[in-house]
């Protein structure tokens, strides 16, 4: 990370936009045990609470790390109902890293974010629907099939 | 500019709450 991601502009760039970036040594076991870390890289986002709200393990190149700093602050802001900025954070995600390995849990999560937001049970069928259309093997595609049976 | 890594857990919850943004914990092995 050090050698590859972090010094890219775009990089810095996103995380001083969008979080408060911590960092601790796999040496401290202290917080190495209470967030049951076992490996690194890792990545946990925490709310303002301390409650952690999602993670990612291992290596990720700058556009995949951007996309998870998105993904990472919606699934925070989803946590916490704001589905309205959740769904800014993970449109993003789709639109300016469309080749990112998270664009299929983005998908996902916008889904769930606009229904939650709306009520209209048809934006899980889209999201069923373009899952299943562009990544038909995807473990997110398989977790939104019972979201085929409503209708579009 | 280098990346601004808070490296104090309370400090960086307590940024958290006045700027409104998640902790992003990147937990590392320097070696």
């Amino acid at each position: 990370m050090d050698a590859v991601t972090y010094p890219q502009d775009k990089v810095i760039d996103m995380i001083h936009r969008y979080v408060i970036p911590l960092r601790i040594q796999s040496s401290n076991t202290k917080y190495m045990t209470q967030f049951n870390v076992k490996w690194t890289p890792a990545f946990v986002f925490l709310d303002s609470g301390g409650a952690e709200n999602y993670r990612s393990i291992g290596f990720l190149d700058g556009d995949d790390f951007i996309a998870l700093i998105l993904l990472g602050t919606a699934v925070t802001l989803f946590n916490h109902e704001d589905y309205d900025d959740a769904n800014t954070k993970l449109n993003m995600i789709l639109e300016d890293f469309g080749s990112s390995s998270f664009v299929p849990e983005a998908i996902f999560y916008r889904g769930v974010a606009r229904y939650k937001g709306s009520h209209k049970p048809n934006y899980l069928r889209h999201a069923y629907d373009k899952l299943t259309s562009e990544y038909p093997n995807n473990e997110w595609a398989k977790k939104a099939h019972p979201y085929r049976l409503i209708d579009a | 500019m280098p990346i601004n890594w808070e490296t104090d857990f309370d400090k960086a919850l307590a940024r958290s709450l006045t700027e409104d943004k998640p902790v992003l914990i990147d937990f590392f092995n320097p070696e």
